[in-house]
Order: C-alpha cells, then structure tokens, then sequence
C-alpha cells in the first residue's frame, strides 16, 4: 500500500532565526514536571545550530504535545526543556525530533521545592545523522526590477535523491482588508524559478526568464471587511532534490488579483508582509 | 627439631589444606550445582563452614575438658605432647574453616543491613541501545539469571533488585548481540537516585 502520508514543513520567517536567540531561563507552572531533553546527532557535519533548528521537537504522554519552554544548543547537542503534567510511573513519553519519535521511559522526578519537580534528564546522544531533506532557510527579499518581492528556499538533501516538495506561501490578514468576490477566488502570480542543479518540470531550463503561472488561492469568506483573509499561493514543485544544498529562488513577476479588493497595492501588500513559506513533501523536514 | 618433629609438624598442614581445599570445592561444586543466587550461595556455603568450625571447636576443646575416667593419672610428658599436637591442627582447621566462613557471610550480612538498592542511567555508544546488561555482585557473580535490557531507544537502563536477597551489583558485564562487550566498573552516579549517569562504550 503506497504510503501517502506527506509530512508538512512550515517555515516561519520569524522563526527560522528565533531557535538561535539565547534561551531564556523558564520554570514550569506548578502541578507540572521540567524535563530536560538533550538531543545530539553523532556526525559532527550535523551538529549546526540551523539543523537543529529545524527539528521542531514536541513531548507528548498520550496525546497532548507540548513544545519545549527553552532551547539551546551547546556543545553541538540541542538542548531543550519540555514542561508536562507529572506522569504516572508505567506512562511513557513519545518525543518527536523532525519526522523522528522516540518512545521513551518516564525517569525519576525529583522535588525542587513545593512547586517544582524536575524529572532525571532524557540523554539522546549520538543520534544518527538525518536521513531527510531539511529546509534550512526561507528569505524573502526586495528587488529593484520589480515591486513585488522574491522569495529564496535553501534546502539541503541529507538523504538520497529526493522526488520534491510543493513550496505553498502563506499569507494571512486580519481586519484591514475588504474584498468582494465569490469564494474561492483566485489571484493570478506570475513566478520565474531559478534553481541550481534542479530541473523544474514547470520551468524550460533553455528560457530561464519565462514566466511560470501560479494561483493564489483566497478561501474563508471574502465579503467582509472584517473577515479573515487567507491568502494561499502555490509557487509548484521543487523538482527532484539531489543530495546535499540546493537552492531555489521564486521571484514574483505579475500579480492580478480575480476579486475585488479595496485596492491594486493589496497583493503587493500579501506578499510583502506575508505570513510563510511551506515546504510540503514526504521526507522534507 | 628432629626429622620425626618435623614430619609430625608437615603431615597436619598438608592434611588441612587438603581438607580445606577439599571442603571449598565440594561445597562450591554442590552450591553451583544447585544453580542458587549468590546470596542464597553465600548463606547456603557460610552454614556450611559454620558448621565445620562447630565441629572443629567441640574437637578441640574435647580432650582438654575431658577428665579422667579411672581416676588415675596419665603419662605426663606423653600426654601433654598428644593434647598440644592434636589441639593445635584442630585450632587450625577451627581458625582457616572460621576465614572461610567469615569471606562467605561478610557479604550476606552487608547485603542485610543494606538491602535496598537501585542503579539507573545512560548507556550509550558503540551498539546501545542493543545492548543488554547483566549486573555483577563484588565477587563478579551474576546477580540476575537474564541478561537486562535497556528501557528505550536512548539506551536508559534501570536494574532493580528482584526481591531482597537481591546483592546490589558493582560491575556490570555489557553484552552486544550475545557476546560479552566490556566489563565495567558502576560510576557513583548509577547509584544516584536523579538517574543521571552516563557511560560511553566508545
């Protein structure tokens, strides 16, 4: 049976740099158990803070998921600390790293003071290398040839030969937009891709500056000037992803909007302030 | 001293060795044989040599309190040498089976007086988290009949005593795949209730 489960990347612009800020010291709220969490892979090539960035590690006892309350990575390990309701002994803890999860065994709880209880650390070390493709940067920039901004997605293949991934940008706006329209209404984007070593089915490698049609998908209602406003813009497939760097730059060209908006410069804006880049495929992390 | 003397003095020291060695084998052979835990074996050996010093004891006091049943008095010098040779190899077979008793119950009674025990932590490197463990008492005997294994994938590894004749191991014999790894020596901070030791089979 062809296992069709795609796992999803979401790279937050914001956040693809927010792992590195200097973790803040956190305490759990009461009732609950710190649990420290050291993950370190046994390659030194992937022991890089933008590596371990992009694991996104969640605990989860039955099926909450909890997201560490601190991060940091010393030592070439990432270092983390998850906050949980206090477990029963026979629980067990699922840690989930990238598209890895570890079934793991609840270790002693020690009492800090009245509120605080902290369980044994959970030691993850020598960890094999990863076996996916890691987005490992998402940058959105200002050209001068156009107004509308181009958008660049590094990736590096640590696997074998990768068929790719749907790169969708995201865009989400609250209370300042009125549009009129049926739903779902679509924007017309122009994208030019350029990608080193790929060969983008979409794209004629011969005619590097033809423009490749995409739509923005509008969904949610529209009729509203104080209705959410979700903005979905399929930029096509990344194409099959060799091992090791690659790096794929869109870069918007035309953008025609199919719906009424209050004004031309509304698209612009989406795609200026714009929410995320996704990177959706199996394998892509 | 005399050839004769000194026959006399080398024929009860090779009669106790033998019956020294003989004793350690025969109840070694028939506790191992008998397939018992290691604290059962000690207390099952150290009853045994216990027993043997009581007996030895009894021989070796019986002539000195012995009175005379005819009333009349013995050969002086023949007797006094007869007592003094037969009291000194019981005196000697009495303190070597006392040793062997005190080297099989020394470690049932610090067991006794410590009976609770637990070793928790990290093993990781070389085959972990394949890896399984089998604990080892000071005499390097088994303290499980199983091989331990670890209880995840981050190799963490808890051993706890089965029930209260359970000896707390000090080393610990790695196994990878059936064959016998390393053999190390417990860190401090296996025995640490916070569980946060490490050992790296690198």
């Amino acid at each position: 049976m062809k296992k069709i489960v795609l796992i999803g990347c979401f790279v937050l612009f914001s956040a693809t740099h927010a792992l590195a800020q200097p973790a803040t010291k956190q305490n759990c709220s009461p009732n609950t158990v710190s649990v420290p969490v050291t993950y370190h892979f046994k390659d030194t090539d992937a022991q890089y803070a933008w590596i371990y960035h992009s694991l996104n590690p969640t605990l989860a006892m039955v099926q909450d998921r909890v997201d560490p309350i601190s991060t940091n990575i010393e030592d070439g390990a990432l270092k983390m600390t998850f906050c949980i309701p206090v477990p029963a002994e026979t629980e067990r803890l699922i840690l989930r790293v990238g598209p890895r999860a570890y079934d793991l065994a609840i270790r002693p709880i020690t009492k800090l003071s009245s509120d605080l209880r902290e369980m044994s650390p959970i030691l993850l070390v020598e960890q094999p290398r990863p076996d996916w493709v890691i987005v490992k940067s998402a940058k959105r920039f200002e050209t001068e040839a156009s107004d509308l901004p181009s958008f660049e997605v590094e990736l590096y293949n640590f696997g074998q030969a990768h068929s790719g991934g749907q790169v969708v940008f995201e865009a989400f706006h609250y209370w300042s937009l009125c549009a009129r329209g049926s739903t779902p209404a679509r924007v017309k984007v122009q994208v030019s891709l350029s990608g080193q070593r790929l060969r983008i089915a979409s794209s004629d490698p011969e005619y590097p500056e033809e423009l490749v049609t995409r739509d923005a998908e509008l969904t949610k209602d529209i009729n509203s000037c104080s209705a959410n406003f979700y903005l979905r813009t399929d930029f096509g497939t990344t194409g099959r992803l060799p091992p090791g760097p690659i790096r794929i730059r869109y870069t918007l060209k035309r953008a025609e909007a199919k719906v009424s908006l209050t004004s031309s410069e509304q698209i612009k804006y989406y795609f200026t302030r714009g929410y995320r880049l996704k990177v959706i495929g199996e394998g892509i992390w | 001293m005399t050839s004769a003397e000194k026959l006399s003095i080398a024929g009860p020291v090779v009669s106790l060795v033998i019956a020294a060695g003989t004793a350690v084998t025969a109840i070694s052979g028939l506790i191992s044989n008998l397939g018992l835990r290691p604290f059962w074996a000690d207390v099952s050996t150290s009853v045994v040599f216990f027993a043997l010093v009581l007996y030895w004891l009894r021989l070796t006091f019986q002539p000195a309190n012995r009175k005379p049943e005819t009333g009349f008095v013995k050969k002086a010098v023949g007797a006094r040498a007869a007592w003094r040779n037969v009291s000194i190899l019981h005196f000697c077979f009495v303190a070597v089976f006392f040793g062997f008793f005190i080297f099989f119950a020394y470690p049932v009674f610090s067991h006794i007086f410590n009976p609770t025990w637990k070793i928790c932590g990290t093993i990781t490197g070389n085959c972990a988290p394949s890896y399984c463990v089998i604990g080892l008492d000071a005499r390097s005997r088994p303290i499980f009949p199983e091989c331990v294994a670890p209880l995840d994938s981050s190799g963490y590894i808890e051993l706890v005593p089965i029930d209260y004749t359970t000896y707390r191991p000090i080393t610990i014999r790695i196994q990878c795949a059936g064959k016998d790894l390393q053999v190390l020596r417990l860190p401090n901070e296996f025995m640490s209730p916070k569980c946060n030791g490490r050992i790296d089979l690198r």
